[in-house]
């Protein structure tokens, strides 16, 4: 059966005044599919996320998400198509509980406005302890329910890092782009966060797009490789195949 | 009611000169805005209090009204620098609440200080622009002269030249001299001039010390307009110079003053000779002020970063 | 740190025990106000009440979103010059008004604060600043009966007092010499309780939650599909909204508004309210109501035995404190008194919460100190500390007419000392009663448990006794 393109990234071209950070990128991903996007220090993977997520404008070119064009949407609006990320450096919001923050992450699918809240209608208290539960649910999937109640801030990296993630699958996202998830992670934690990842695609049908520097993990869970360097695409494909093209490991090891 | 464009040349010297001095305390607000993205509140309560410097110097010692000036801003840079070092900089700048507290109270113990030390009531300052020195020849008065009908007030002038000199001044110091490369370093890039070894904190306090001194000028150049020196008298400058701030760009040196003086145009053209027209002179000294505050809406609505402004404002 | 005395699972028995109590003081100390005063005591409670409404409103923006509003004198000003002139010149009721204003105040709301939010940085701080400069000389523009609305520079009065009507004489305090100003009193905490319920519903669901992620990481909260302006905007215009219900209920009150009344200083007022309570708390904007009040107050009559400059009474010397406070607050208790209560109380009292199926989420055993606890002795000394402290207020009320710091800080400190004495008590009987202690422990968790009750039936019976005297 022919599979269909979910995300495709069509000539994406990114400049900061002189400095070309993305170079007519292209590449499609399918649905299903988990793509790690590798590419040494300054390649340009996270302003790709941050083009699909709108965080910045892309000088040229378009994502496609599903048939929808992403470019000509604003930021707020990507998770109506079910697009979520994580941050590299984290975007919890500490003031809240980690329970809240992940609540948070159903923004986009759940209704109560100012006035329901305000007067705590019947059908705004009913959402609220559903969304509850389902908060609930996406911790205990991750293992995060002893600090449920705990405020965000002052809890270890690690555990920061699968907050993150339970905050993305309480909103049953379609594709979900980790920046970095592994960063400052122990080799154990690592191992797990791998399975964790491969687990919860299959379970909840999700898409990953991966930006990884560990690069036992994103050769051991990604189906295809997309390798940046300078902003420019220089292989893409098979992992295996990928791994042993030359200028690969020229961009990785130096050249001369 | 018919346009008087008679008065017209009045209107406009009167607004260039009012411009001139809502622009140097805009330029005050500006050299702290442009390096740590903070509105310094007590900036005109600072100004004010080295207004009063200039009056103990002057008036209560009977120094030279110059050398007190120059003495007042020396002075009022130092408590700039003081301020910085010892309550803005624990604080990261990224995180405006408390920096913001920090100059609120300052503002009001400045100006609860001020009120118990001088009361509130206001006392005379020597104008530096009373008169015309003996050595001008004199061309229609001792106090203006005769330009397209109407007079044009020495006051004036001698503010325009006053403000040329400073911002000549200001200019050596950034360009020519290492702290002013420093300031402009930080202020463009706070993380790479720190990386390539600019003290930061120190030339944040630098930044501290001109605005001081030049929101001292502002001070004292407005002081013979208000009849004198008083605890409350930077209350409504401050809010013009802030619109001369906003429409100018808040990042922008040369904008803060353009913008400044522009205010004070719209101020005395637009509000009072034009306003004659539509209300009636009595309450134009009211739509004034809310002059400065439409400028600021507008400003936001249609050019956030302001006429020069550099900075990319964000779209949220 | 050392862990709490007292640990209780959420929505246990002896948990709602402890709150039953806390709303027991509560209300004491509601029906005590107006039945101990004076009348000008009251009035003085009723404007910090009112400010408290302000400030609850320049926290949702400052405190809940992280956005910078210094101007909402202005707000509160709208809220009165519409009030005033609404019941004077057209004679509306109070009740009637209060729609409007509230709508009012949210469109000032969404004029302002729409061209300031749509960008990211400090321009918030300048429209608001402006915006509370130029209030006070707006209310003086004669074109368009504007000042025929507003009494120009003399100011607008409500001919009418609001008095109490027949059926409604039963509330205490509202009968003979002190009736108007208690009756307004309790219209005054009728409308702020529901303000705080409400705006604790909405900052407790979704909308409320969009805000706080707003001011914790806008990035990621646009990531999660908040519309950050949208979201900005209305939350400033609810704010708004509320600063000109506190307008309202600043003419209800005064029953005289004047463009001097609602100038920056007011707004900085505000600013400090907020700091002193407690930024991004609900009940800090509770508090610094009361504290600022209760600060002018007294430094205006501390100024001229010092010796200060006074103008019109109103000195200079509130103003140094103020900044003073500021200044030592962002340094030392950036959290304000209310951080300050909140790490007192979880040295008292744990209570830890549950899980949807309800068990505790964490065993509380694991915060049982085991035998060797010598909580039942801390507790015999807690119970102590509330009759001892009602005492001295009590004495300090008679040389002393500052009746309103004493009574809310011994009435805050009886609050948490005498319950939780009780509870101490009782839980280390339980643990005995368990095999957790030794028997030694008997004597001491009896003598808690006894003195706890006393300690917190002796403040009862005080009220009542006030109450039965008064009424």
């Amino acid at each position: 059966m022919q599979r269909v393109a979910l995300l495709e990234v069509s000539d994406i071209t990114v400049r900061f005044g002189g400095i070309v950070a993305l170079d007519d990128l292209s590449f499609t991903m399918d649905e299903g599919q988990i793509l790690g996007l590798i590419g040494p220090n300054g390649a340009g993977k996270t302003t790709l996320f941050n083009v699909v997520s709108r965080i910045y404008d892309p000088t040229t070119g378009s994502v496609t998400f599903d048939g929808e064009d992403l470019t000509a949407m604003s930021a707020h609006e990507i998770s109506r198509v079910g697009v979520y990320r994580t941050f590299q450096n984290l975007a919890l919001w500490p003031g809240m509980t980690v329970i809240e923050n992940v609540m948070v992450g159903d923004h986009t699918n759940t209704k109560a406005n100012v006035m329901s809240s305000a007067l705590r209608l019947p059908s705004m208290r009913k959402e609220e302890a559903d969304l509850r539960d389902r908060a609930w649910a996406a911790l205990e999937e991750l293992n995060l329910t002893d600090v449920a109640y705990s405020p965000a801030a002052g809890l270890p990296f690690g555990t920061l890092k699968r907050i993150e993630l339970a905050r993305a699958l309480i909103a049953n996202p379609r594709l979900i782009m980790l920046d970095e998830p592994a960063s400052g992670l122990t080799h154990a934690e690592v191992d797990s966060l791998a399975q964790d990842i491969k687990d919860l695609r299959d379970r909840h049908n999700l898409t990953v797009l991966l930006v990884e520097h560990h690069m036992r993990m994103v050769l051991g869970i990604s189906e295809k490789l997309v390798v940046l360097n300078f902003g420019r695409k220089i292989a893409d494909g098979d992992p295996d195949v990928v791994r042993n093209d030359p200028e690969v490991i020229e961009a990785y090891l130096g050249s001369s | 009611m018919t346009w008087n464009f008679d008065v017209l040349p009045d209107f406009i010297f009167n607004g260039l000169s009012l411009g001139a001095i809502y622009g140097t305390v805009a330029l005050a607000l500006v050299l702290i805005f442009k390096a740590t993205t903070l509105i310094n509140f007590a900036t005109g309560e600072l100004a004010m209090l080295g207004a009063f410097l200039v009056y103990v110097l002057h008036m209560e010692q009977g120094l030279w009204l110059w050398l007190s000036m120059l003495l007042a801003m020396l002075l009022s840079a130092g408590l700039g620098v003081l301020i910085e070092r010892s309550l803005t900089r624990p604080f990261d700048p990224e995180d405006h609440l408390p920096v913001v507290l920090i100059t609120l109270g300052l503002f009001l113990i400045i100006n609860a200080v001020a009120g118990d030390i001088w009361n509130y009531q206001v006392r005379i300052l020597t104008n530096p622009f009373g008169k015309f020195p003996d050595w001008v020849p004199s061309v229609g008065g001792d106090r203006f002269v005769e330009v397209l009908g109407s007079r044009l007030k020495y006051q004036s002038i001698g503010i325009w030249v006053t403000l040329a000199v400073a911002l000549f001044v200001l200019g050596l110091i950034l360009n020519k001299t290492r702290a002013g490369l420093a300031f402009r370093a930080v202020s463009s890039n706070v993380e790479s001039a720190r990386l390539v070894g600019v003290h930061t904190g120190r030339t944040l306090g630098f930044g501290w010390a001109i605005a001081s001194a030049f929101g001292t000028l502002g001070a004292v150049l407005v002081a013979p307009q208000l009849g004198g020196v008083n605890p409350n008298m930077m209350a409504t400058i401050l809010i013009y110079a802030l619109a001369g701030a906003a429409l100018g760009g808040l990042d922008s040196l040369g904008g803060a003053v353009l913008g400044g003086i522009l205010v004070g145009l719209i101020q005395a053209v637009l509000v009072t000779w034009g306003g004659v027209v539509v209300f009636g002179q009595l309450y134009m000294s009211i739509l004034q002020l809310a002059a400065a505050f439409l400028i600021i809406l507008i400003v936001l609505l249609f050019r956030p970063s302001g006429l020069f402004g550099t900075r990319r404002v964000e779209r949220v | 740190m050392s862990a709490p005395l007292v640990v209780v699972a959420k929505d246990s028995a002896e948990h709602k025990r402890w709150q039953y109590v806390q709303w027991l003081y509560l209300a004491g100390f509601l029906l005590l106000t107006p039945l101990v005063l004076e009348p000008f005591e009251i009035g003085k409670m009723n404007r910090a009440l009112i400010m408290s409404v302000a400030i609850l409103a320049v926290n949702l923006v400052v405190g809940f979103n992280g956005m910078l509003a210094l101007g909402h004198s202005a707000f509160m000003g709208i809220g009165a010059f519409v009030t005033a002139s609404m019941v004077q010149d057209e004679n509306w009721d109070y009740w009637q008004v209060l729609p409007v204003v509230l709508i009012v105040g949210f469109i000032m709301g969404v004029v302002i604060g729409l061209p300031a939010l749509r960008v990211k940085g400090l321009y918030l701080a300048l429209v608001t600043i402006a915006q509370a400069a130029v209030f006070p000389t707006l209310v003086n523009i004669d074109e368009l009966g504007i000042a025929a609305r507003t009494g120009g520079p003399n100011g607008k009065g409500v001919s009418e007092e609001v008095i109490a009507p027949s059926y409604l004489e039963w509330l205490p305090g509202v009968d003979g010499a002190r009736g108007g100003s208690a009756y307004r009193y309790w219209i005054i905490v009728l409308m702020l309780g529901i303000t705080l319920l409400v705006i604790t519903n909405y900052l407790r669901s979704r909308p409320g939650r969009a805000v706080l992620a707003i001011r914790d990481n806008e990035a990621g909260a646009a990531v999660y599909g908040v519309n950050l302006p949208v979201v900005k905007t209305m939350n400033f215009a609810i704010s708004a909204s509320l600063g000109s219900l506190a307008g309202l209920m600043w003419c209800l009150d005064k029953g005289f508004v004047a463009g001097q009344d609602f100038t920056f200083l007011l707004a900085i007022d505000l600013i400090i309210g907020l700091v002193l309570g407690g930024v991004g708390t609900i009940q800090g904007s509770l508090v610094g109501g009361l504290f600022v009040v209760w600060v002018n107050d007294l430094t205006k009559r501390i100024s001229i035995p010092l010796g200060l400059y006074t103008l019109n009474g109103d000195g200079p010397l509130a103003k140094a404190i103020f900044g003073l406070i500021l200044i030592l607050f962002t340094f030392f208790a950036p959290g304000g008194i209310v951080s300050l209560a909140r790490l007192v109380s979880s040295k008292l009292i744990k209570v830890v919460p549950l899980t949807p199926a309800g068990e505790p989420i964490e065993p509380l055993s694991n915060f049982d100190p085991g035998m060797e606890s010598t909580r039942a002795d801390a507790a015999v000394k807690l119970a102590v500390v509330p009759p001892v402290l009602l005492a001295i207020g009590w004495l300090l009320m008679s040389v002393n007419n500052l009746i309103v710091g004493v009574l809310a800080f011994g009435l805050r400190m009886t609050i948490l000392m005498a319950p939780v004495a009780m509870l101490v008590g009782s839980n280390e009987l339980k643990a005995h009663a368990a095999g957790n202690r030794p028997d030694s422990v008997q004597g001491p968790a009896n003598m808690a448990r006894l003195l706890g009750a006393a300690g917190t039936v002796f403040v009862i019976v005080y009220a009542v006794q006030r109450f039965v005297l008064n009424y």
